[in-house]
C-alpha cells in the first residue's frame, strides 16, 4: 500500500518528533545547550593557557616535554597536537596574548597567568572534551540499558553523567582532560564485559596514560576476569595475558617519542613535582622538599588505599552472583577509595560514571553522594578559579574591564573573616563537601550494610 | 548503535591519538622562515609560516650580536642561592628557546675554561649561577670579567645581585662594595625591595614580548647609557642593558621561570643593547608568505623577525 510522498514525509516528521521526545535526546540537547552557553563566556585561564603553551611547543618542533609547559602523561598532549591542526583548519592565528593588567594577580596567586587565551581558542580546545562527555554518557546509557532492559533507567544514567555539574564545569569551563581519561576507562570496562580483553587493555592503558587514577582499578578488572573464568584457569590466564598485552603494547606505542628523545621521565612531573621530587636536566632525581602536609598525607595514605582496593577486589571475586553485576557495583567504592585524600575537583570525574550507573540500576541509595561530589567539586573548582574564569571575556570583549576584574579578584582574595581569608574558608568548606561525598561512598557500600547486618544479628 | 560502531568510534579515538602524536613528533607540519634583502637603503623582508600566526618585524639601530655565547655552568663550584639543578634546568630551557630563534651558537663552559677564554668583542658570557667563579672575578677591578667588558663583549646576568658573590670549589664569598665596583655607587641594585614590576619600561620591551617582570636584583632606572626593556617598579627594572667598559651588561631580575628563559633568549637573539632604538616595526598575521619593506634604513641596523607573538615559535635575526 502506497500512502504517497506526503504521508511518507509526515511519517518521517513523526519519527523525528518521536526521537526528539526521547528522554535521552532531551537530556543531550539540554546538556549541550548548557555547555555551549558556558564555553564562550567562562574559561579557566590557568589550565587553558598551559594548553596554549603546549601547542606553542609542538609548533616550534619541541614536542611535549622539551620546553616546559606540559606536565602530564602524553595522551592529552597528543590530542592537543590534533587540536593544533584543527586550529589551522579554522585559521586561528592567536592562542593567547600577554595582558599586563593581570600581572599583579599572577604574582600574588599561582592559579593565575597573564597570558590570557583567546575565546576562539577556548572554544576549540573544549570541543573534543564535550564530544568525550557525550561518548561517556552514551556508554553509561548502553550499559544500564543492557543490564536493566529499561530505557528510562538508561536515560537516568546518561543524565547523571551528562548533567552532573562537575562534568559540565570540567569540560566546558576548566577545559581539563579528565573526561578523556574517563572515556577510555569506561570504554575499557565496556570492552571487558564483552570479553574483548586485548582492546580492554588498550583502552585501559590510554586511560592510565591520560591520568593515572584508573590504574588503581586494575585489581577490579583482574577480579572480574578471574570470577568470569572461575574453574577455567587456561581461559583466565589467556584473558589476563591479552589484557596485559594490550596495556604494554599501547604504553610502548604511546611513549615511543619520549623514549627516543629522552624525555620519558618528564612526563611524570605532574606527580613528582607535587611530591617534592625533582629531575634535573642531567636526569638525576632528588627530593628537594616535601611541598606540603597535604601531599605528604597523599603518600602516607597510599598503602591504606591499596589495601582497601585489594580487599574490595577480593570481595568482588568472592561474590557468587553475576560477575558483570559485581564488577559494576564494586567499581563504585573502588573508584572512591582512591581519594581518601582531598583531590583536585576534576579528579572526581572518574567516580561519576559508577555513581550514575549504580543509582540508575540499583536505586537512589547513592544519590546524596552524587550531589555532594557533583556540587561540592564544582563549587570547590569555582572558588579556586573565581573571577579568573572571566579573563578571556574581559580581555577580548568590551563586556568587562580587565583591570577592574583583577582588582575585584584581589579584593576578594584579601577579604577575611575572623582573621581567616574568606577564600580559604570557602575552599575548605567546598572541598569538605566534596570529600564527604567521596567518603560516604565506601561507607554506604561497606560500613553501613555491615552495621545493619550486625544490628540485625 | 551496534558494538562495531562503538568499536569504530574507539578506533577513531585511537586514530586521533596517532594523528596527534604524528603532528607533535613525526610529521612536524609547521614550518617558518624569514629573510631580508637590501636594495640600496631599502630593506625588503619576507616572513613565511605554514600555519596562521602573528608575526612582528623590528628594525633596530645599534644592536649587539654575539658570535658565540659562552654559558657558565660548573657543578664543582659552590653557589650562593641557586642550586645546580635549577641552573641546569634553566640553561636547558634557555638553550631550547635560543634554538627556536636560531643563529646564536652557544657553548657550556666550566670555571677553569672560563678563566682561560680570551676576551673578545664577538664572545658573550652568560651567568645564571648567582656568582662569578673565582677564575674570572676576585672582587677587584683587576678581575678578568672587566677585561671582557673592555673588549666590547656583552655579558648576560640573571640570578643574584651582579658581582655580589665569588664562588670557588669550596665556598662562596661575599664581596664588599661590589655595586661601586660595577656601577660606581651603592644602591644601584634592588637588593631587598619589591619583587615584581607591573609597568612596562619601554615600547621596545613590549614589541619584543619580553615577559619577565621580576625586579629583585634588577638595576635602578634612570641610569645613563641604559636600556630598560622589562617592567619597572619603585625605581628598579626587571630587564636592563647597561653600558660597561666598551661592552654591555644585560641584568635580569631574580627568576629562572619560563618567562625568564624566553625573555632572555629573545633579548639575546634580537641583539638589544644599551643604546638600541626602534627604527621601524611592522606586524600582523601571516598564513603563507608576507613581504614588506623599510625605506631609508640607517647603516648598522639589525632586523629581527619573530612569529607567534607572546607565545613565540620562531625567531630570526635576518640582518
Amino acid at each position: 500500500m502506497d500512502f504517497g510522498p506526503g504521508m511518507a514525509s509526515s511519517a518521517r516528521y513523526g519519527g523525528m518528533v518521536a526521537i526528539l521526545k526521547r528522554p535521552v535526546v532531551i537530556i543531550l540537547i539540554a546538556g549541550l545547550l548548557i555547555r555551549f552557553v558556558l564555553m564562550p563566556v567562562f574559561s579557566y585561564g590557568y589550565e587553558v593557557s598551559h594548553w596554549a603553551y603546549t601547542i606553542e611547543n609542538i609548533r616550534s618542533g619541541n614536542g611535549l616535554y622539551e620546553i616546559s609547559g606540559y606536565y602530564y602523561t602524553p595522551v592529552w598532549g597528543y590530542i592537543l597536537g590534533a587540536v593544533s591542526w584543527i586550529m589551522d583548519v579554522f585559521g586561528l592565528d592567536t592562542l593567547a596574548s600577554r595582558f599586563d593588567e593581570v600581572l599583579p594577580l599572577q604574582d600574588a596567586w599561582w592559579a593565575c597567568i597573564a597570558d590570557v587565551t583567546t575565546i576562539q581558542f577556548n572554544i576549540i580546545v573544549t570541543l573534543p572534551l564535550i564530544f568525550c562527555d557525550i561518548l561517556v554518557g552514551y556508554l553509561i546509557y548502553r550499559m544500564v540499558r543492557e543490564d536493566t532492559g529499561d530505557e528510562r533507567k538508561a536515560a537516568v544514567g546518561f543524565a547523571l553523567w551528562f548533567l552532573c555539574p562537575i562534568v559540565i564545569f570540567a569540560s566546558s569551563v576548566q577545559a581539563m582532560f579528565d573526561t578523556f581519561c574517563v572515556l577510555f576507562m569506561v570504554l575499557s570496562i565496556f570492552l571487558l564485559r564483552r570479553q574483548r580483553y586485548l582492546l580492554c587493555g588498550v583502552a585501559m592503558a590510554l586511560a592510565i596514560l591520560t591520568k593515572v587514577f584508573p590504574g588503581f582499578l586494575l585489581l577490579a578488572l583482574l577480579a572480574y576476569i578471574l570470577a568470569k573464568n572461575r574453574g577455567n584457569r587456561p581461559e583466565a590466564v589467556r584473558a589476563v595475558a591479552l589484557l596485559a598485552a594490550g596495556l604494554i603494547i599501547t604504553s610502548v606505542l604511546v611513549y615511543i617519542p619520549q623514549i627516543m628523545d629522552g624525555t620519558f621521565l618528564y612526563s611524570f612531573s605532574f606527580l613528582t613535582d607535587r611530591m617534592g621530587i625533582g629531575l634535573s636536566s642531567s636526569g638525576e632525581w632528588s627530593i628537594f622538599s616535601m611541598q606540603s602536609l597535604g601531599f605528604m598525607l597523599v603518600i602516607i595514605l597510599q598503602p591504606i588505599i591499596v589495601l582497601a582496593l585489594i580487599g574490595l577486589a577480593y570481595l568482588q571475586y568472592k561474590e557468587s552472583g553475576d560477575p558483570d553485576s559485581a564488577l559494576m557495583r564494586f567499581l563504585l567504592p573502588a573508584s572512591a577509595v582512591i581519594f581518601l585524600w582531598t583531590p583536585s575537583p576534576q579528579y572526581t570525574l572518574i567516580v561519576i560514571p559508577f555513581l550514575a550507573y549504580y543509582i540508575s540500576v540499583h536505586g537512589r541509595a547513592f544519590l546524596s553522594q552524587w550531589m555532594l561530589v557533583g556540587v561540592g567539586a564544582t563549587m570547590y573548582d569555582l572558588v579556586t578559579a573565581n573571577g579568573t574564569v572571566l579573563f578571556s571575556l574581559a580581555a577580548y570583549t568590551d563586556l568587562l574591564d580587565l583591570g577592574g576584574l583583577v582588582e575585584a579578584i584581589l579584593s576578594f582574595q584579601s577579604a577575611s573573616f575572623l582573621g581567616i581569608h574568606v577564600m580559604s574558608i570557602l575552599m575548605v568548606a567546598t572541598a569538605a563537601v566534596m570529600s564527604l561525598g567521596l567518603l560516604l561512598i565506601p561507607y554506604g557500600f561497606i560500613v553501613r550494610p555491615w552495621l545493619k547486618r550486625r544490628a540485625a544479628s | 548503535m551496534k558494538d562495531r560502531v562503538l568499536i569504530s568510534t574507539a578506533l577513531l579515538l585511537c586514530g586521533l591519538l596517532v594523528f596527534g602524536q604524528a603532528v607533535s613528533y613525526w610529521a612536524l607540519p609547521y614550518h617558518y622562515e624569514a629573510g631580508a634583502e637590501a636594495d640600496g637603503d631599502t630593506l625588503e623582508y619576507t616572513v613565511s609560516s605554514s600555519t596562521p600566526a602573528e608575526y612582528a618585524v623590528l628594525l633596530l639601530s645599534d644592536v649587539s650580536y654575539a658570535e658565540r655565547l659562552y654559558i657558565y655552568y660548573d657543578e664543582g663550584y659552590a653557589n650562593p642561592t641557586i642550586s645546580h639543578s635549577s641552573q641546569s634546568s634553566f640553561i636547558r630551557q634557555l638553550t631550547l628557546e635560543l634554538d627556536k630563534r636560531g643563529s646564536v651558537p652557544y657553548t657550556l663552559v666550566g670555571a677553569e675554561e672560563m678563566g682561560t677564554l680570551a676576551p673578545s668583542a664577538g664572545g658573550s658570557l652568560l651567568f645564571c649561577s648567582g656568582a662569578f667563579p673565582d677564575t674570572l672575578y676576585d672582587g677587584t677591578s683587576e678581575s678578568g670579567i672587566f677585561d671582557w667588558f673592555d673588549a666590547g663583549s656583552s655579558v648576560y646576568w640573571i640570578g643574584d645581585a651582579l658581582g655580589r658573590y665569588v664562588s670557588s670549589p669550596e665556598d662562596v664569598a661575599e664581596v664588599t662594595g661590589y655595586q661601586t665596583l660595577f656601577f660606581g655607587s651603592e644602591g644601584c641594585l634592588n637588593i631587598s625591595g619589591s619583587w615584581s614590576g607591573y609597568d612596562r619600561s619601554s615600547e621596545l620591551g613590549a614589541l619584543l614580548c619580553l615577559k619577565s617582570n621580576t625586579i629583585l636584583y634588577g638595576l635602578e632606572t634612570g641610569r645613563p647609557d641604559t636600556q630598560y626593556v622589562g617592567y619597572d617598579d619603585g625605581g628598579f627594572s626587571s630587564i636592563s642593558v647597561t653600558s660597561m667598559g666598551h661592552g654591555s651588561c644585560l641584568i635580569m631580575g631574580y627568576s629562572l621561570s619560563k618567562d625568564a628563559s624566553s625573555s632572555l633568549a629573545q633579548a639575546i637573539a634580537s641583539g638589544v643593547s644599551y643604546d638600541t632604538s626602534i627604527v621601524g616595526h611592522s606586524g600582523g598575521t601571516v598564513n603563507g608568505t608576507v613581504t614588506g619593506s623599510f625605506a631609508a634604513v640607517p647603516e648598522g641596523s639589525g632586523l629581527y623577525i619573530f612569529i607567534g607573538g607572546s607565545l613565540t615559535v620562531y625567531g630570526k635575526r635576518v640582518v
